[in-house]
């Protein structure tokens, strides 16, 4: 399924990071999946790619779960698409996910960024 | 709740297209050609199909359900009958239409009458190299078109390959084979599915109509009556199952698979052939000398031994063929 990016210095997300970064991009309000994709792209300096065959099911399984509720909306541009925004629980989750992120991160830098011992080169 | 489903996979189809508009707008305004843009979103965004089959699963995973359950059965089931189960689960097989159909391959059925319409007519052309220490090769898409066109003394000429697959069952994905065919492949032989119906010529074009064996429709789908129309997910290809083939029905055997390659850029094909029986029997046993090549039959009664159809220089074409 995980299709290599085709550009250089970019990479794939981390498998499970997925519904915690789209919870995040709609946390400064409604937005449809182009936008999510987007504002993923631009706020992690292009580095992260979001596949399209992987964003629409991470949508539907959120809007399942009631993490996010879907209306159908006009874009700036007077188009009409689908916008998805975070309901209560979907905030909640939010806020679990990126509490239990943190500790992962800070527990994977504690074993990566340890000096090595003396004796191993 | 049919209408409901109907409801979602229209929306998410509008939901999709919209996607697809937005990125190649954008694209046009930060000063791209409008044809490129969208061809470079198009690459971008992969396999739609398949996106919305993983997107419509989220929803509908009533029926992946139901054949995880008929698996788990069909898997008590043969675990008390061990060594009729494995050779059942290994040759379940599908026919998926465009390109593609499954069903099983039985080497001996070159040995007995096969279910065809015309059977002795019927023979399996493929090019001989003669450098090889196993010579037979299946053909290119090149050679089909070209045996296709030129015909020479044939009827009917139509493709077909086989290769091992991967149904999607929720936390299972069982493997069967799949055969992909040319759409006129069923029609040579003269079958059609017990079930259901032949694909269309759209969605022959499409590749994305299955027919599936009798074997499979009863293994793995608990033989359902409302089977057609079902979805499936073989190998990350989405399929519609359009039909079911009759119980007796058996493909032609493969013969030689070693050399049949997946990449669709230079695939290989096995390539069936119809002619007049009197075609076949005017063909005499000769086999080209080194560094020669022949177009070659296989006639049962000489079987294994190959009939020279044509000689040439560059390399050779064989045929195997059976008896009524």
């Amino acid at each position: 399924m995980a299709r290599k990016p085709d550009e250089p210095g970019r990479i794939e997300l981390l498998q499970g990071t997925l519904g915690m970064l789209i919870l995040r991009a709609l946390q400064w309000g409604p937005q449809h999946g182009y936008g999510i994709s987007q504002s993923i792209r631009t706020q992690s300096s292009e580095v992260l790619q979001v596949e399209t065959g992987s964003l629409y099911p991470a949508l539907h399984r959120l809007e399942k779960q009631g993490w996010v509720r879907a209306e159908w909306r006009q874009t700036e541009a007077n188009q009409r698409a689908k916008f998805y925004s975070l309901t209560a629980a979907g905030k909640k989750q939010l806020i679990d996910e990126h509490a239990r992120w943190k500790q992962m991160v800070q527990a994977i830098g504690h074993i990566m960024e340890t000096a090595p011992a003396k004796g191993e080169s | 709740m049919r209408w409901t489903r109907k409801h979602r996979d229209r929306e998410l189809d509008e939901e999709i297209r919209a996607h697809i508009r937005m990125a190649t707008q954008e694209r046009v305004r930060n000063g791209q050609d409008a044809k490129r843009a969208r061809a470079e979103v198009m690459k971008e965004f992969g396999s739609v199909a398949l996106a919305m089959e993983d997107t419509r699963s989220v929803w509908g995973g009533q029926w992946l359900e139901q054949l995880a359950f008929d698996l788990r059965y069909a898997a008590r089931t043969l675990a008390r009958a061990p060594g009729f189960g494995a050779a059942a689960v290994l040759s379940l097989a599908i026919g998926i239409g465009a390109t593609t159909a499954l069903y099983s391959v039985l080497q001996h059925v070159a040995w007995q009458p096969l279910p065809y319409r015309d059977p002795a007519k019927l023979a399996i052309v493929w090019n001989l190299d003669p450098r090889l220490a196993n010579p037979q090769t299946p053909a290119s898409y090149p050679d089909w078109q070209d045996w296709r066109r030129q015909a020479q003394g044939f009827t009917g000429v139509a493709a077909f390959r086989n290769r091992p697959g991967f149904i999607k069952a929720s936390e299972e994905s069982p493997q069967v084979e799949l055969h992909e065919v040319s759409a006129d492949f069923l029609p040579l032989l003269g079958v059609g599915p017990a079930l259901g119906r032949f694909w269309t010529d759209d969605e022959a074009a499409r590749g994305q109509a299955a027919i599936i064996s009798h074997h499979l429709w009863q293994q793995a789908f608990g033989g359902a009556r409302d089977i057609v129309g079902r979805r499936m997910v073989v190998s990350q290809t989405p399929y519609e199952i359009v039909g079911v083939m009759p119980a007796e029905f058996h493909t032609p055997s493969m013969g030689t698979q070693a050399n049949i390659r997946l990449s669709p850029a230079d695939s290989m094909w096995q390539i069936a052939a119809t002619a007049d029986c009197a075609f076949w029997r005017g063909l005499t046993v000769t086999l080209p000398s080194p560094g020669r090549s022949a177009v070659l039959a296989h006639w049962l009664p000489n079987w294994p031994k190959p009939i020279p159809i044509r000689t040439g220089t560059s390399r050779s074409r064989c045929c195997r063929w059976w008896k009524a």
